[in-house]
């Protein structure tokens, strides 16, 4: 158990290594020469070479890289070009909107998707099932910036229960803070609740046909416990799984987000990096969001090694 | 999704008759996808007979034009007809829907056949692709986008690297399990070459599930590029696009929602078709993957 661990842990470093080295490269052969930028308008081709040399801009790429990896590992992320200030205070500032988005996302999504896939499952071939399933398809279909200005313009606009757009810090109270995120949630889960839905569903299905099932049923168990309790338990694994892959979606998922919702956080700055060409924003935002998703499924294997006792290594 | 469902099985005692709608009562999905599809093609294509005018011309007299009988669906901040650059748009949409399927199919199954049967190069391909697998594929789009100017073909390249490893691991997975089969080791005992056992025995198995997720690789691709053009790091403004009407539409949505919802509602059907096209493929195709999604 413990090695497996250690080994789980050990094998998240070539794949960061693979994201690092890519990073590196986007800014190595990113178009504009930094130190022609520094040196301004009225500089010598001598005046910019002397510049690259001071900062090391003439030193071949694996030095570079080394270097680089390890200001990363102290927590440097450089310097944003645009604002010149520094790129880990930019993310910082931008961080808790968006924590808070995908957290409200996350969990909206797993309490509507697990309880649709359990009862399309419950009720496979029916009417039930097949509206559930025909949701999640148009779930996958429908792109999260329509979902979100649809949703703003009937519930915000029309219909006035929810803020139209916006975001208020946590620190302003709990209500105003949920009040702005409710409908960016259900626009950015859309995908999400489809996906989670249908593998619950799946999964499932597969439980439900088991012997031991059919022993609780026969038992006379209720169907709610039947249901939630034998088998959803012995379905986790795949849900669970899916659930750390699908943060990937809500990364995506969140830029857009954003940007249709006027939310002040990571998306938006991911947005206007890309418009300004300001590479070591765009940088650090990927390497940032990769860490955090490979993190994300690193612990989420690690949990259920640790929940199922059928899973020993 | 819909085959366990014992209604959609066929009656056997119908007769064995390969009709047109015998095909449509037995893949409902397929029918109404490639329906829609096939729609959507035809109007992309013939979209300047189809009452549309230059979908680029700026009127400054019929600016935001609510939708009218003049302006079917209304008319932009510049005065363009959203009707026509809808149409237009559609042509965008296709291309770049169909070019990454059919490039990150071909790429990723040349990568995944090689990982799957050189056994040296398996572990670097396969750390690779979990690396790019492990940055979320819209940013990844966005990151290549920013290095390049907008265009068309940029777009297009940028989402097929952000696909690319979904395909590879796919036929990896296939090409591994197939290694294993007694008729892949009878035809390696008879001495059968490499390519030929890849060629006879390994690629058609691998057809199926690829065809399958070429279709999902093109509603995903749709998506993001539609969400580059949205943010502006995708097809150049100039060029009519979904995203781009959209983005264009940003600033005035809560005043002029039309400008955002008809190509909102184009792409949506579409995606929605080609998803349900994927969907019915699979479960026409490969009945065991349908169990398991």
């Amino acid at each position: 158990m413990f090695v497996y661990v250690v080994r789980r842990i050990l094998a998240t470093i070539p794949v960061m290594a693979v994201v690092a080295l890519f990073v590196f490269s986007l800014l190595y052969i990113a178009p504009g020469d930094p130190a022609a930028v520094i040196a301004g308008d009225q500089a010598t081709p001598e005046d910019v070479e002397k510049i690259r040399r001071s900062l090391g801009l003439d030193r071949p790429f694996v030095i570079r890289f080394g270097e680089w990896v390890w200001q990363i590992a102290r927590f440097d992320l450089g310097t944003s070009i645009f604002t010149g200030l520094p790129v880990t205070q930019l993310i910082a500032q931008r961080l808790e909107p968006t924590l808070s988005l995908m957290v409200v996302t996350l969990i909206i999504a797993v309490s509507i998707a697990v309880p649709l896939g359990v009862l399309a499952a419950w009720k496979a071939g029916t009417i039930i099932d097949r509206t559930i399933m025909g949701f999640a398809v148009f779930g996958f279909s429908v792109p999260v910036f329509v979902v979100g200005y649809i949703l703003a313009y009937v519930f915000a606009l029309e219909l006035d229960w929810l803020p139209v757009q916006g975001y208020t810090p946590i620190s302003r109270g709990f209500w105003p803070w949920l009040e702005n995120l409710i409908l960016p949630s259900i626009a950015l889960g859309m995908v999400y609740i489809a996906l989670i839905a249908r593998i619950t569903r799946a999964t499932m299905m597969e439980v439900l046909q088991q012997d031991y099932i059919r022993t609780a049923r026969a038992k006379g168990l209720s169907q709610r416990t039947v249901l939630f309790l034998h088998a959803l338990k012995n379905a986790a694994v795949p849900v669970i799984t899916v659930i750390g892959i699908g943060v990937a979606l809500l990364i995506g998922g969140a830029v857009v987000t954003e940007s249709v919702f006027a939310i002040p956080g990571l998306g938006r700055l991911t947005v206007d990096a890309i418009l300004r060409r300001d590479y070591p924003v765009i940088q650090g935002l990927v390497l940032l969001f990769s860490f955090i998703y490979v993190l994300v499924n690193l612990a989420v294997d690690l949990v259920y090694t640790l929940v199922d006792p059928r899973i020993r290594y | 999704m819909t085959v366990q469902s014992p209604t959609t099985v066929p009656a056997d005692e119908a007769p064995k008759r390969v009709g047109l709608w015998r095909l449509v009562r037995r893949y409902p999905t397929i029918a109404i996808g490639s329906t829609i599809l096939v729609s959507i093609i035809l109007v992309a294509i013939f979209a300047p007979f189809l009452g549309t005018v230059d979908p680029t011309a700026i009127s400054t007299r019929m600016r935001t034009r609510e939708p009218s009988a003049q302006f079917w669906f209304g008319t932009d901040m510049l005065g363009r007809d959203i009707y026509s650059r809808v149409l237009y748009g559609a042509r965008v949409s296709l291309v770049v829907g169909f070019s990454v399927a059919i490039l990150a199919s071909v790429i990723g199954l040349t990568i995944g056949l090689i990982a799957g049967f050189i056994r040296k190069a398996d572990a670097i391909i396969m750390r690779v692709m979990d690396g790019i697998m492990s940055i979320p594929s819209i940013l990844l789009a966005i990151a290549l986008m920013a290095l390049t100017r907008g265009s068309v073909g940029n777009v297009i390249l940028a989402i097929t690297i952000a696909e690319i490893p979904r395909v590879s691991r796919l036929v990896r997975g296939v090409v591994l399990s197939l290694r294993e089969q007694p008729y892949v080791d009878a035809a390696v005992a008879a001495g059968t070459s490499t390519p030929v056992i890849i060629v006879k025995h390994i690629l058609p198995n691998t057809l199926a599930p690829i065809i399958v997720q070429a279709t999902y690789i093109c509603a995903a691709a749709m998506i993001t590029e539609a969400i580059l053009s949205f943010i502006g790091a995708g097809t150049p403004p100039i060029i009519p696009s979904w995203g781009n009407i959209m983005a264009e539409g940003r600033a005035l949505w809560q005043v002029k929602f039309y400008i955002v919802l008809f190509p909102a509602l184009f792409l949506s059907v579409t995606v929605l078709a080609v998803n349900l096209l994927g969907d019915g493929l699979r479960d026409a195709l490969d009945p065991r993957l349908a169990k398991t999604i």
